[in-house]
């Protein structure tokens, strides 16, 4: 169970903070240690507001998050672990999220480092020479590199820009030098590629972290990003033929991306070099090279779904695919893997659509929400998540019926899942139901908010009827 | 916006910057010097001399005054660094409760942490005087060859001082940086970094949009001008020794007037040819006559002692420039820094074996605390155009494996920040403990192996042998410095981590030597507010005494003044208790009365 505590920022930090009132209310309830159930018995909101809140202000930095997945603590390596000593840095930490460049860039260099080709991370065509590649690396370096955020409080998202740093550090060291650059190059034909992302590479002698499952399409389609998107599936779609990306990327600019267009002819000339070197390698792929490779695949699927990895089987089998469509193994996996990981990719949409709720971006909220839904089908709270966002984004109505049907089907005894289920009967216009839900509700907790809001909703719609 | 400043914390001279307006500048101290000298001692009343006044003392108090300090930094008393200092010091070395190396000075202990935070109080308050307002956070450079060991001892220093360290930089990435800034990106320049007391060479490129990546870094912390003057002594004492068939090295006090002459000599000799070396009454013999020394020597002589340490650095170049996957003609610019490449014969040597002048624009004894002040400006957001740092780590850091061998986890030259993942399981049932022993090691040197700590994890779960998988995360932060994380794998249960074998101070011995040097001082501060009453008072006292003297002899013990001469008596018996005493205030008030008595006896006298 996932406690909260209050990072007590200062008055005047957390005026800096892009909140919402009813997140500041939220965060007015927050002490030390609460659980998501002790704030929303305190604020009245219901769980699926609270958790929306709670989760946003810890990715400001505003709560901090402990539980879940236990850290034991860090030690310095000469002395145990202990308090910070005088004028240690977090006291110094004003909060202070991503700009709104930064936060374009960020996601732009994770959807490229899924794609874990060094080429695309750093923005340069195949056939890049090594000037090109230096001050591609140089550019890139000095905007993430962790100095650059220091003395803010980035929250969650630290751990990211650390990453970043780290997949940019090895992606110029692998091409840094002429011998070892051959030596990737030579592994790119291979279409193994994807599984050796830069997270992984940099863990030497360690398994690597399973990387973050990416929803099947790249999930950044909103206006800001559409360039770096139409690159983003572009190469999923390479992946998903079996071959590596073989376009360069657009190379990172602090402007808006509209700005790239200038030297697009060149990129395309260069990249139009690449993918002929590229097939000319992937001719050469050996067919057994590619068995071999189909074996190792499986079995490591085989050992993510014994461990309960869902994504990660997942994106090995899928990779496995890519190479034999038609190996019954794989199929089999394929389809257990699915099945494993969809709650995870459920949740993983119901990530984005919150981030695109936050950016106003209403549309997407909406098809995100409906994609977590149908992923996480058996996962009651991501139902009554996406009935609540549906009804609240005025989505498919038929859809929030759905979710929320799906959810009291899961947990019949939960008032505010009752209450959803009766707000989106009515928005149906299923009058009746809506009623027996209200009534179904009030006995459960008559004090929940879902249950005032349906109510308030009813008499307001009883006089038409 | 509170300033950060930049310390260059030098084995021979310590430096300090600040960014005032869009450069950086060095602070001179009280004495009107760029540099001060790295030097503490303890006087027979157990006042704390730091810089330029110790150095004055150092011969005539010898035992207690604490030179090149920095070579013990972070090492552990029976490491053989320590083993040679303690042989040619003259101050006296002993095993502190960690296995660390201490300094005895009169009746204290002291740490090597708490001398190096004495030199770097004094910069504070040098900076403090210039700024005219406190200064809370420093970048202090170290050695890019130092390990964690003695980076964190280092950082120690700095907190005890009451400084919040917020980075460590590496010495030749600092002189990269006050160089750098002026040249053309794509430049690639090898630091050549000859100090006090070490050696240490980097080559850095200078990238797009103000990085500074460092490709490769070699050095030797035990390789500096002390080294040199070490060579000098050995000769002296050895011709010494032949002509009079006394050991010179016997007495302390010659030892340091040696050493100094030696030093002295060296110097003198990178500009002149041949130079007089000096000593009247050095020692005497058993017969108790006085000894004196006197003998020239020529530069040409000088070189020839100190051939072999030239070419040691010269070879740990040319490492470096391998590690870095380059050669000579890659490189655009040799930059010397340090007052050794003062020395015509490195000059000479870098120009034949690199084939071109060294660069030789920057300050040899400024540069490093100008780049470290400039750096700490770009952490804090203080400079217009942000730097960037790509620094390595010098030596690579692994961990023991059972039977004492060494398994590699981060190799050297690593660009850091970095961090490696390695999962450890568990090799009994049941077992909920595990040690993990980290150590670094030079290029070359597996035998010497540095240890930084043995870790414990304790509370795993206890389940049948290789059931639990616990990620052990080592990562090293852009000071160099080592941190050690640990996570169970699948299991959210809690485990700690204890460091058991450390040398490092542990927090209560710092907080309590923060404590006592903030205490220090406060009682500098206010000795040297008392001393500038004294000083007042006792001009008084004494033109009052003389005064009374003069009338006492012309008027006689007339009654009438007798009253006013008993009252201005007892004022001045008052007065020069109090000049004995500690409390300024009282003295303070006292003054107003004195100021009147000799204005009395001034109209009277005349
Ligand atoms: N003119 C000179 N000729 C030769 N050597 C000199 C000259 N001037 C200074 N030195 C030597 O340079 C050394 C001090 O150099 P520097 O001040 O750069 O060292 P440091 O920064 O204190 O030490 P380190 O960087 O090794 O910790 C001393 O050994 C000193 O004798
Ligand atoms: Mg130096």
């Amino acid at each position: 169970m996932s406690r909260y505590t209050n990072a007590r920022l200062s008055p005047d930090s957390l005026k800096q903070l892009p909140l919402k009132p009813v997140e500041g209310f939220v965060l007015s309830r927050v002490d030390a240690d609460s659980t998501a159930d002790d704030v929303a018995a305190s604020t009245g909101l219901d769980a699926a507001t609270v958790q929306l809140a709670l989760d946003r202000l810890v990715e400001l930095g505003a709560v901090r998050v402990t539980g879940g997945r236990s850290q034991m603590p860090a030690a310095r390596m000469s002395r145990p672990p202990e308090e910070p000593l005088q004028g240690a840095e977090d006291v110094r930490a004003a909060p202070d999220v991503f700009t709104a460049e930064e936060f374009e860039l960020v996601h732009l260099l994770e959807a490229r480092m899924l794609l874990a080709n060094h080429y695309v991370l750093l923005g340069v065509p195949l056939s890049a020479d090594r000037r090109a590649i230096k001050d591609a690396y140089y550019e890139l370096v000095a905007m993430v590199h962790p100095d650059r955020f220091r003395g803010r409080n980035l929250g969650v998202a630290a751990p990211r820009v650390a990453r970043i740093f780290a997949a940019v550090e090895a992606a110029h060291e692998a091409l840094a030098s002429r011998d070892k650059r051959a030596r990737y190059d030579d592994s790119l034909s291979d279409a193994n590629e994807p599984l050796t992302s830069p997270q992984v590479t940099a863990v030497s002698s360690g398994q690597g972290r399973a990387v973050a499952p990416l929803p099947d399409e790249a999930p950044l389609s909103s206006g800001r990003l559409a360039a770096s998107t139409s690159h983003a599936s572009g190469h999923m779609l390479a992946r998903k033929l079996g071959r590596a990306p073989s376009v360069a990327p657009p190379p990172i600019s602090s402007s808006p991306p509209s700005s790239t267009q200038g030297p697009a002819s060149a990129r395309s000339e260069a990249s139009g070099h690449a993918i002929a070197e590229l097939r000319r390698r992937y001719e050469q792929l050996a067919p057994l090279a590619k068995a071999e490779k189909l074996k190792s695949l499986v079995s490591q699927g085989e050992a993510a779904l014994a461990n309960g990895r869902g994504a990660e089987a997942l994106q090995a089998f899928r990779l496995a695919q890519s190479l034999d469509a038609h190996d019954t193994a794989v199929l089999r996996g394929l389809t257990q893997a699915e099945e494993l990981a969809a709650p995870e990719i459920g949740k993983n949409y119901a990530y984005f659509a919150k981030r695109a709720e936050y950016a106003e971006q209403t549309t997407d909220a909406r098809a995100f929400w409906e994609a977590a839904a149908t992923r996480a089908a058996d996962d009651a709270e991501t139902q009554g998540r996406a009935a609540a966002a549906l009804l609240r984004l005025e989505g498919d109505a038929s859809v929030a019926l759905r979710c929320a049907g799906r959810a009291v089907l899961l947990e019949p005894k939960n008032a505010v899942f009752r209450a959803l289920l009766g707000r989106a009967y009515l928005r149906q216009g299923m009058l009746r139901n809506a009623e027996r839900e209200a009534l179904a509700a009030a006995e459960l907790d008559a004090t929940c908010t879902e249950l005032i809001d349906l109510r308030r909703e009813l008499t307001s719609r009883a006089p038409l009827e | 916006m509170k300033r950060v400043i930049g310390i260059d914390l030098g084995t021979s001279n310590s430096c300090v910057a600040v960014l005032d307006g869009a450069t950086a500048q060095v602070i001179g101290n009280r004495g009107g010097y760029k540099t001060t000298p790295s030097m503490v001692a303890v006087t027979e009343t157990g006042r704390k001399l730091v810089g330029h006044i110790a150095k004055r003392q150092a011969i005539t108090n010898a035992e207690n005054t604490v030179y090149a300090a920095k070579r013990l930094i972070g090492r552990k008393f029976n490491s053989p660094q320590v083993m040679s200092a303690v042989r040619h010091a003259s101050y006296r070395i002993v095993e502190g409760p960690h296995g660390e190396a201490r300094i005895a000075l009169r009746s204290e202990i002291l740490s090597v942490p708490e001398i190096s935070a004495l030199i770097l109080q004094e910069l504070k308050i040098v900076a403090e005087d210039f700024l005219g307002e406190p200064v809370e956070q420093a970048v202090i450079t170290v050695p890019a060859y130092f390990n964690d060991n003695q980076r964190q001892a280092t950082k120690d220093a700095g907190l005890i001082a009451g400084l919040d360290v917020i980075r460590i930089v590496n010495e030749p990435t600092a002189a990269a940086i006050s160089y750098g800034t002026s040249q053309r990106e794509g430049t690639t320049v090898a630091v050549y970094d000859f100090g006090g007391g070490t050696f240490d060479v980097s080559i850095l490129e200078l990238g797009k949009g103000g990085v500074f990546k460092v490709l490769g870094t070699a050095g030797d912390t035990f390789l500096g001008g002390e080294d040199v003057d070490e060579r000098l002594v050995d000769w002296l004492v050895a011709e010494f020794e032949a002509e009079h068939k006394v050991d010179l090295r016997s007495d302390r006090m010659a030892r340091q007037r040696l050493k100094d002459a030696a030093e002295k000599a060296k110097c003198e000799l990178s500009s002149v040819s041949s130079t007089e070396l000096n000593l009247p009454f050095i020692i005497s013999n058993e017969r108790g006559e006085a000894l004196h020394l006197q003998r020239s020597l020529s530069r040409a002589k000088l070189e020839e002692l100190t051939a072999d340490l030239i070419d040691r650095s010269i070879d740990i170049c040319l490492d470096a420039l391998s590690d870095a996957g380059l050669e000579k003609g890659d490189l655009d610019d040799v930059l010397l820094v340090g007052g050794m490449t003062r020395m015509p014969a490195i000059q000479r040597k870098i120009t034949e074996v690199f084939g071109r002048e060294p660069n030789r624009s920057v300050h040899p004894d400024e540069c490093v605390a100008i780049g470290a002040a400039m750096h700490g400006a770009s952490l804090v957001g203080a400079e217009k155009k942000p730097l960037v740092l790509l620094d390595v780590t010098p030596l690579s850091l692994g961990i023991m494996t059972h039977g004492g061998g060494f398994d590699e986890l981060v190799p050297a030259n690593t660009t850091v920040p970095t961090s490696r993942v390695k999962s450890f399981t568990t090799s009994r049932d049941g077992q909920t403990r595990m040690s993990i022993i980290v150590q670094q090691v030079a290029k070359d040197r597996e035998g010497e192996r540095e240890l930084l700590g043995e870790f414990a994890l304790e509370g795993i779960s206890s389940k049948a042998k290789g059931a639990v998988v616990v990620d052990v995360s080592f990562a090293i932060d852009a000071n160099g410095i080592v941190a050690v994380e640990a996570s169970e794998q699948a299991s959210g249960k809690k485990a700690a981590i204890t460091v058991e074998a450390s040398s490092g101070l542990t927090k209560p011995e710092i907080q309590e030597m923060q404590k006592s040097a903030a205490h220090a001082m406060d009682e500098r501060r206010h000795g040297e507010a008392i001393e500038s009453e004294r000083q007042a008072a006792q001009s008084l006292v004494g033109e009052v005494e003389r005064l009374l003297e003069n009338l006492r002899s012309s008027a006689g013990d007339s009654s009438v003044l007798g009253a006013t001469m008993a009252g201005i008596e007892a004022v001045l018996s008052q007065a020069k208790l109090l000049t004995d005493g500690r409390d300024p205030s009282k003295l303070k008030a006292l003054l107003p009365q004195l100021e009147r008595a000799a204005q009395m006896l001034r109209s009277l006298g005349n």
